[in-house]
């Protein structure tokens, strides 16, 4: 059966596929392709966050009924991922690749890290709590544009 | 199930940072004396000089990561946060930091009375830690292969503790008859085989495919390797000590079966790590490859040893054998790690620090390549590498003054590690600094 667990884990390494690309592409500094890369890689990523912030996040903070828990630090970290990735574009922009690889190398830990705890945690507990609505949900989470 | 789980990346960062930055420190003074006794210090493994050495790198340097690393990673790998966790996690570094240097300055001295100290201040923190980290897990129902692993490490790390401390009673007070050989097999069983190598197993599981992005580890591996090593341990003990089966030497191989289990980790790792998606090769990753090239030989040294008696003399192979596992596999995996995780976190705290201050973007916040830069990292690595293959070297040639280059070497190298550490700190301390005085500059202009 399909779960949010499944669907946003294989997004997560959509995002991943893509940050490995451009992140190999410009320590080549093939800026081009590495530059167009990564953009795409920041789209993936802000479609990914908006999965999250506009369905996943506010069912769920309507089911536990608080919007100061787990969400919250999600949330958060987002922003300091957000931070991260406009430096990266910024980098791009000047062909810096030293900063870009810096950067890129924080992003990495921090995505993972992120990553890990929505996968071990956030995702099984989404699951678990707003399994009634799971088909509407996932239907929603699909027309995220 | 309980939805007030914490995310956060708890706890405060001076938790884990307290056990990292004094961890090369013991590695320094191990050198040291590595130094001091030369070759002497391969005459007999049950020489003071070379337990004081063997603690100061098992307990010193390797518990001191482990324990900061575990602090750090079960909140972020389960969501459950150890209760008062900086005063609690204050108290166990202190009572371990304390409690390794009575150890080995007890093993020096030869002194019962710091002995006896050690046992009280050892037993403390490691029994608090222990309690501590259990109980937490216990009010967790969720479980992932890291955390079951980490479990496992930790009644091994009880286990490890309970036969040391028992070894080191019957220095104190000779007449309690006790079987001081068989206990020392099972007590460095537990500890190197338990402790340290479920423990970095387990870690594995959960880090080596997120900082490289390999593919996950084999399904029967992450489900059954732990449990399978840690009952093979346990059926290993219980046909030792009961001294059943001895004609058949049944606990060989039960050994050789829990062998094989870390050879295949081993293995495996080298082969995920190959077949990564990330490309770039990284100091960590190289620290990584050369520990499992190390659990590698350490296994051919073991089967050399016991298969086929004779090749390798026998005195010196306990020597060899320790270097290769200790130095060559436990250390490089946590100085690896050391430099992935301690640039994250300070590179974290300060950025999280810097949004919640409500500053935006007032200051770039260091990345991690400019908080440990990777010039730096790369020749401790390499000096660490030639400093443990002469050491190699030095036990296989005991007589020769080939200890004392490698000594050189190996106090460079954790001096090395500290210098980046403390730089590293400095730097985290100083924007610290910063952000605080740029907030209360803009809230006294609002
Ligand atoms: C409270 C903690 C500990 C105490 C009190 C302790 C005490 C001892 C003592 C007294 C010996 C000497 C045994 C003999 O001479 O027969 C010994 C040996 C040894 N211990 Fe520990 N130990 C502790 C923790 C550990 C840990 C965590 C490890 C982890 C790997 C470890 C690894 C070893 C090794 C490898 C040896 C053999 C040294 C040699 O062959 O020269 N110990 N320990």
């Amino acid at each position: 059966m399909e779960t949010i667990t499944h669907t946003m884990q294989h997004d997560h390494r959509r995002c991943d596929d893509l940050f490995v690309s451009a992140e190999e592409l410009i320590a080549n500094k093939q800026w081009d392709e590495g530059g167009n890369t990564f953009r795409n890689f920041q789209n993936a990523l802000e479609h990914h966050f908006r999965m999250e912030e506009q369905v996943l996040f506010p069912e769920f903070e309507k089911q536990s009924g608080s919007t100061a828990g787990p969400t919250q630090v999600m949330r958060s970290e987002h922003e300091q991922m957000r931070e991260l990735v406009s430096d990266m574009a910024a980098a791009v922009e000047l062909q810096n690749q030293d900063d870009y690889l810096g950067l890129s190398e924080t992003l990495l830990i921090m995505m993972q890290q992120h990553n890990a705890k929505e996968e071990n945690i956030l995702y099984p507990m989404t699951d678990q709590v707003l399994a009634p609505q799971l088909p509407d949900l996932l239907g929603r989470l699909d027309q995220v544009d | 199930m309980n939805t007030d789980l914490s995310l956060e990346q708890a706890p405060p960062i001076s938790v884990p940072f307290q056990f990292f930055v004094t961890a090369p420190l013991f590695g320094i003074v191990a050198s040291i004396i590595l130094l001091a006794y030369g070759p002497a210090i391969f005459t007999s493994r049950w020489n003071l000089e070379t337990l004081a050495v063997t603690h100061l790198l098992t307990l010193g340097f390797m518990g001191l990561v482990m324990c900061g690393a575990i602090l750090q990673m079960l909140p972020v790998l389960s969501g459950i946060t150890v209760p008062y966790v900086k005063p609690v996690g204050t108290l166990i570094h202190i009572l371990l930091v304390t409690g390794i240097i009575a150890l080995s300055i007890g093993f020096l001295a030869s002194s019962p009375v710091l002995m006896n100290t050690a046992i009280g201040l050892l037993g403390g923190g490691f029994g608090i830690f222990i309690v501590v980290i259990l109980m937490a897990m216990l009010r967790n129902k969720m479980t992932t292969q890291t955390l079951s692993a980490m479990r496992l490490a930790l009644i091994s790390l009880l286990f490890t503790v309970i036969l040391g401390i028992s070894l080191l009673g019957s220095f104190i007070w000779p007449d309690i008859n006790i079987n001081l050989a068989l206990l020392t097999e099972l007590h460095i069983a537990w500890g190197t085989l338990g402790w340290v190598s479920l423990l970095l197993i387990g870690v594995a599981f959960q880090v080596v495919p997120m900082f490289q992005m390999t593919n996950e580890y084999p399904r029967w591996m992450t489900r059954f390797l732990p449990s399978v090593l840690f009952g093979g341990l346990v059926v290993w003990t219980i046909i030792k000590l009961s001294g059943i089966g001895n004609p058949w030497h049944i606990a060989a191989f039960i050994m050789l079966i829990c062998i094989s289990g870390y050879v295949s980790f081993a293995i495996i790792t080298l082969w995920l790590q190959q077949s990564r998606k990330r490309k770039l090769r990284d100091t960590t990753l190289l620290f990584w490859r050369f520990a499992m090239l190390s659990a590698l030989a350490a296994a051919a040294l073991w089967a050399d040893h016991n298969l086929m008696p004779g090749l390798i003399n026998p005195e010196i192979y306990p020597f060899t054998l320790g270097i290769v596992l200790l130095a060559g596999f436990a250390v490089s995996v946590m100085n690896g790690m050391l430099y992935k995780i301690m640039p994250f976190l300070i590179w974290f705290h300060l950025q999280h620090h810097q949004l919640s201050l409500g500053l935006g973007r007032k200051y770039a916040i260091p990345n991690m390549k400019q908080i440990i830069p990777d010039q730096n990292a790369r020749y401790q690595l390499y000096l660490h590498i030639i400093g443990i293959l002469t050491l190699v070297l030095a036990s296989l040639f005991p007589t020769s003054w080939l200890v004392y280059p490698a000594g050189v070497m190996l106090m460079t190298s954790f001096s090395m590690l500290s210098f980046n550490q403390l730089r590293a700190v400095r730097l985290y301390r100083d924007y610290k600094r910063r952000l605080q005085a740029a907030s209360e500059a803009t809230s006294q202009t609002d």
